[in-house]
């Protein structure tokens, strides 16, 4: 085997170990007959230094992604594993979505509640600009899966500039939090890579209700904790915190249904890391720990221990799919019109 | 049908085909407009193999590696008939259009 040949077969551990054991060879032979030159010396100098390219390596990921986060007629698991993906994105777009119609919401109430309160041209810009998100979200739960890439595309490039601005302006926010709140708002854009031509189509109705729904319960958070006002201890990672918890405890009580499962865990990780990062900025900043750090430390503590039952429900879930499908079938089911 | 379906079933009519033939088949029958990468060729043989569309020929050791050609199964040669037709009544109806209209004609 030449060093070729190995960094392809390297390449080709991205897709999952049932689907090589049936086509990696086959395609390790069509990738080998596309680049070998068929002059002896150029073809070995290929062998010795040659690399796959750049496209070769993005069609071997898109593969992968499509065999890993299976959509209709994937294996169980994959399936399972591309339907908890697919709703990160879901709710992630969804959660930004109504964050942008709250925020115009906030910016039609201010002047009422705080007389002599004109928001700039930049703050109305700008609330304005992140209605890219309700475009994004909408576009996905209609079927314009395009499109939605397109404007959460947009959306991030939104919240990129936004954090360029708060760290030049230096509005209160280290480094550290701010590249974490530009990586959590990356994660649902990223999860529309589950998204291919093989997902199911989204339930339309109960993702276009959870968005008035959002928008409502955001305005209601942004209501109790502006000051002047009834002073709730609630900061943006907290209000994340109490919304995953308490999306957390009704799976459970709904008895763990398996993609939500995985969902919430990758959400709850998600936020727990945001709470502790901006707790830490907190305390790095003022020292000593005040009523926010508190009440911080304990959502922290809280989203962990709720988070522990659902790191152990896919396993079962997973289990209790192995367990309707014969052993051998299930890996090799997708895959076994294969020679 | 997805185009690069229809050119790798349009690339096995008539003969079975290896990876690398199929490959170089659907740049020749596209006009150089295809141009498959190897993922993107399986993420669509191993779906029409599923589907019964395309199923395994034979396998051969051509320079100590292992080749296996692939060949249209009778339900593959159907569909993309099916496809074919479909295809080229949309073309003449748009043909059609095309040879009717007068540009300053329309209102």
């Amino acid at each position: 085997m030449n060093q070729l040949e190995r960094r392809y077969r390297r390449v080709l551990r991205l897709l999952p170990a049932d689907y090589r054991a049936v086509w990696e060879e086959d395609m390790v032979d069509t990738f080998l007959a596309g680049v070998e030159p068929a002059d002896p010396e150029e073809a070995e100098f290929v062998a010795d230094y040659g690399r796959p390219g750049a496209a070769e390596v993005v069609s071997v990921v898109g593969l992968a992604v499509r065999l890993r986060l299976g959509g209709t007629g994937a294996v169980p698991t994959a399936f399972a594993r591309g339907e908890a993906v697919r709703r990160v994105a879901l709710v992630g777009l969804v959660v930004h979505a109504s964050t942008a119609g709250a925020g115009i919401a906030a910016q039609l109430w201010s002047p009422l509640r705080f007389p002599g309160f004109v928001p700039t041209r930049l703050e109305a810009g700008w609330a304005l600009a992140e209605l890219v998100w309700v475009a994004a979200f909408v576009a996905l739960v209609l079927g314009a899966r395009r499109g939605a890439v397109w404007a959460a595309g947009l959306g991030l490039g939104v919240v990129a500039v936004g954090s360029g601005y708060r760290l030049v302006a230096d509005v209160g926010a280290g480094l550290g939090v701010v590249a974490y709140e530009l990586l959590l708002a990356a994660l649902p854009v990223l999860a529309l890579a589950a998204f291919h031509r093989d997902a199911p189509p989204v339930r339309a109705r109960p993702w276009l209700l959870a968005l008035p729904v959002g928008v409502v319960l955001l305005s209601a958070v942004l209501l109790a904790t502006q000051w002047p006002g009834p002073g709730v201890v609630l900061d943006w990672p907290g209000t994340l915190c109490v919304a995953v918890v308490a999306a957390i405890v009704v799976n459970l009580v709904r008895g763990r249904p398996a993609p939500w499962s995985g969902t919430l865990l990758v959400l709850a990780l998600a936020v727990f890391g945001e709470r502790v990062v901006t707790l830490l900025d907190h305390l790095s900043r003022d020292g000593e720990p005040g009523a926010l750090a508190v009440v911080g430390a304990v959502q922290a503590v809280v989203v962990l221990v709720v988070a522990v039952p659902l790191a152990l429900a896919p396993l079962s879930a997973r289990g209790a799919v192995r367990a309707d499908v014969p052993s051998d079938d299930l890996d090799h089911e997708a895959h076994r019109p294969g020679p | 049908m997805t185009e690069q379906a229809f050119f790798v079933l349009t690339a096995l009519v008539g003969e079975p085909r290896h990876g690398y033939g199929i490959v170089g088949e659907v740049a020749e029958l596209s006009g150089g407009r295809v141009s498959l990468r190897v993922g993107t060729l399986y993420g669509v043989l191993d779906r029409l193999v599923a589907e019964g569309l395309v199923e395994p020929d034979r396998e051969e050791v051509a320079n100590g590696r292992l080749r296996r050609y692939y060949r249209l199964t009778e339900r593959g040669r159907d569909e993309l008939a099916t496809e074919a037709d479909r295809q080229a009544a949309n073309a003449r109806a748009a043909v059609a259009r095309l040879r009717a209209w007068r540009p300053g004609e329309a209102t």
